[in-house]
């Protein structure tokens, strides 16, 4: 499959580049657990970025390279579900949406303007304003917020739940890539700076090959994501998601244990990938889902006896 | 790329259609050596005659001129057809001739070229036993004299040499000079007087592999490829040649054989959500990554552009996806999957004779570059962390 991008596309993603390097710092004194940035999405908006996914020159390859590459900032901000999954809902335009579930905290739910409500087989739609949005004390680095009232929920039709599925799992795995990048070039500046035994960490095969096995499992779910991408195919997106998720696993401990201790305070920025990698490793029921749906869908599931 | 390709590929999917013997893998299941060897003979002769043998070479080639996209169809289709590998000829027709199309002189093409498209077969001579991963190390000599190299040494893991008509020999002519630059490259006659060659017997059942012995082996300086002490650059362009064809046609085969392993969890454990199917949803994951990680790097390759460090990640993924895969099949093969009941020649990895697979995939955990070579070629190139010091620098005590 080519993913070689058209020249619209590439320019797209230049600009895209361009305004993500002026929100690529961090505020040295303490930023809590999440480093949200409202403005990131003001500017995203301003710049048309939020409209890659719905125009037919573009799609949703280029719009999944947008999202993995905001995921690479310290800061966050809604943008995955508004560039991949609010095109497919009629109302929403690019206003902030959040992924819930009844009863449970999700992200950003506390600040979205529309929450995309979730049950064992469909999806609906509510204000948030309506449904009732409390805040939730978090160590993720994500604001977290809990919807009370879904009773006023509009379920969408029926056709609708298969392509926001894939595009959720699409958009999350996408983020996970951009997500887990970060975190290890954050993790190889370290140790290739930091001397113990007199030479650089990086030096020592012991920490360099698990970096190497960490990059591959990266490139594997970067090249299912696109893949998922560019087919729009369900399976796909469910097989994206499972790599990304299990790459995520592994990443998190390694990076962890290469920056010791200090990757262990809020005074480095590690956490603001890791944890964030963290809330979605769980996120469209974690891996365990993820591996029925690869079963089933990519490989016709199994006949039991 | 896809569209304009399309007839070419719907023509080689329909001749491997009518030309790949859908028994095959039963008749090459423990059988001789010769036999297999005969297998290969036919089969080469008729992708020969069909001029898919040497798609990548020049276009005044039977067969030559196809371009990288088009030689990926040609391995993309021989996965699905489940066609035999060739083996036998591989060595030949990309690691021979390649370094003769890139580095050998005009006389050197025009006499073994024609010769390895008739079915000549070539064995490689460049590791030693110590000299595997740190090929530098090279001892095997080759001393000049006259008109002459005169051959002394020993190689080891030489596929196929056994049948081989000819050596690529990687030899040092100096020791004066870093080891690197006191390497040449030679294009040796097996049948030369001084040459012996020893099969090796493999945990696998086979002898895919040979030592080969050197003794006061004469080698015409005209059979010498570029420069004296240039062997070690044209050996690059040699390990270089296949271009990263056979991993994206391995993984390939190894996303078809899924069923396979597939059938043997469910011999073992039929609950659907049994923790066997949940390894298995795993590694079809994986596989299908590594297919992914093949593809986009000869995507890359095909639009000119490849990163440093790209082919070590195609080859790690491949290796490691490979030893779960059939990891997998031997757990779930049980004791009855341990015994050896022989093995199948001129297969890919994933033949469901697991115990054979599983000691088999050991070849692309070490082969060409072990795991652990591609994990600093990676470390170094790819994420630019700092170099290991050398051994001479730590003895020193000056880092």
């Amino acid at each position: 499959m080519d993913f070689r991008l058209t020249d619209d596309q590439r320019q797209i993603l230049d600009a895209l580049d361009k305004l993500a390097d002026t929100f690529d710092d961090i505020a040295n004194d303490f930023h809590g657990f999440a480093l949200v940035r409202p403005d990131l999405r003001e500017a995203l908006a301003e710049g048309g970025f939020f409209d890659i996914a719905g125009f037919e020159e573009l799609g949703p390859l280029p719009a999944s390279m947008a999202v993995e590459r905001i995921a690479q900032l310290p800061c966050t901000a809604e943008v995955a579900l508004s560039m991949l999954v609010s095109p497919l809902i009629a109302d929403v335009g690019y206003d902030p949406i959040a992924l819930v579930r009844p009863g449970q905290a999700g992200r950003f739910v506390d600040s979205a303007k529309w929450l995309l409500v979730v049950d064992a087989t469909r999806y609906g739609l509510i204000e948030a304003a309506v449904a009732d949005v409390t805040s939730v004390e978090s160590i993720y680095a994500y604001p977290m917020g809990r919807a009370k009232d879904l009773a006023q929920v509009t379920w969408l039709e029926d056709s609708l739940t298969a392509p926001i599925d894939a595009r959720l799992k699409l958009a999350i795995a996408a983020e996970l890539v951009g997500l887990m990048a970060a975190a290890q070039a954050a993790t190889i500046e370290h140790i290739s700076v930091r001397k113990q035994f007199g030479r650089e960490l990086g030096t020592f095969q012991a920490l360099r090959h698990r970096m190497a096995e960490c990059r591959v499992q990266i490139g594997g779910a970067r090249w299912l994501m696109l893949k998922a991408a560019a087919t729009g195919d369900p399976g796909d997106a469910a097989l994206a998601l499972f790599h990304a998720q299990d790459a995520g696993t592994r990443l998190c401990y390694e990076v962890h244990q290469m920056m010791g201790a200090m990757g262990m305070t809020l005074e480095m920025s590690l956490h603001l990938w890791t944890y964030r990698i963290k809330a979605l490793l769980s996120d469209m029921g974690g891996r365990g889902v993820q591996a029925e749906a690869v079963l089933e869908q990519c490989f016709g599931g199994v006949n039991v006896v | 790329m896809s569209s304009d390709l399309a007839p070419f590929r719907d023509q080689i999917r329909t001749w491997l259609a009518e030309h790949v013997d859908p028994h095959w893998r039963e008749k090459m299941f423990n059988v001789s050596q010769e036999a297999f060897v005969d297998a290969q003979r036919a089969w080469f002769e008729k992708l020969s005659g069909a001029g898919l043998a040497t798609p990548h070479w020049p276009a005044d080639f039977p067969g030559g001129g196809r371009s990288l996209a088009e030689q990926k169809i040609i391995y993309e289709e021989l996965a699905r057809a489940d066609a035999p590998r060739l083996i036998l000829y591989f060595l030949s027709l990309y690691h021979a001739a390649c370094t003769l199309i890139e580095c050998g002189s005009e006389a050197q093409k025009r006499e073994f070229l024609p010769a390895i498209a008739s079915g000549q077969i070539w064995c490689q001579g460049f590791s030693e036993p110590n000299a595997g991963s740190d090929l530098a190390n090279i001892k095997t000599r080759a001393e000049r004299q006259g008109d002459v190299y005169v051959i002394n040494g020993q190689k080891i893991w030489s596929t196929m040499a056994q049948y081989a008509d000819r050596c690529l020999l990687l030899a040092r002519s100096s020791r004066e000079s870093a080891p690197q630059a006191g390497l040449t490259y030679l294009l040796v006659d097996m049948k030369t007087p001084g040459i012996s060659v020893r099969p090796i017997h493999q945990v696998t059942g086979d002898d895919e592999f040979s030592e080969i012995f050197f003794d006061d082996v004469q080698v015409p300086v005209t059979d010498r490829i570029g420069e004296e002490g240039q062997g070690w650059g044209i050996a690059q362009a040699t390990l270089a040649s296949e271009r990263g064809l056979t991993l994206v046609e391995l993984s390939l085969r190894m996303q078809q054989a899924l069923p396979r392993l597939k059938a043997a969890v469910l011999a073992r454990d039929p609950r659907v959500d049994g923790p066997l199917m949940w390894t298995y949803a795993e590694v079809a994951t994986e596989v299908a990554a590594a297919v992914a990680t093949a593809d986009q790097y000869l995507q890359n390759r095909i639009a000119g552009h490849e990163g440093l460090g790209d082919a070590s990640v195609v080859k790690l993924v491949y290796s490691r996806t490979l030893r779960r895969f059939v990891k997998l099949g031997l757990q779930v093969s049980g004791l009855q999957g341990q015994y050896h009941r022989g093995f199948m020649r001129g297969a890919p990895q994933e033949t469901g004779h697991w115990l054979q697979d599983f000691l088999n995939s050991y070849n692309w955990t070490i082969a060409g570059g072990s795991d652990e070579v591609q994990r600093n070629i990676i470390a170094e190139r790819m994420l630019g962390m700092p170099r290991e010091p050398k051994h001479w620098l730590l003895e020193k005590g000056d880092v």
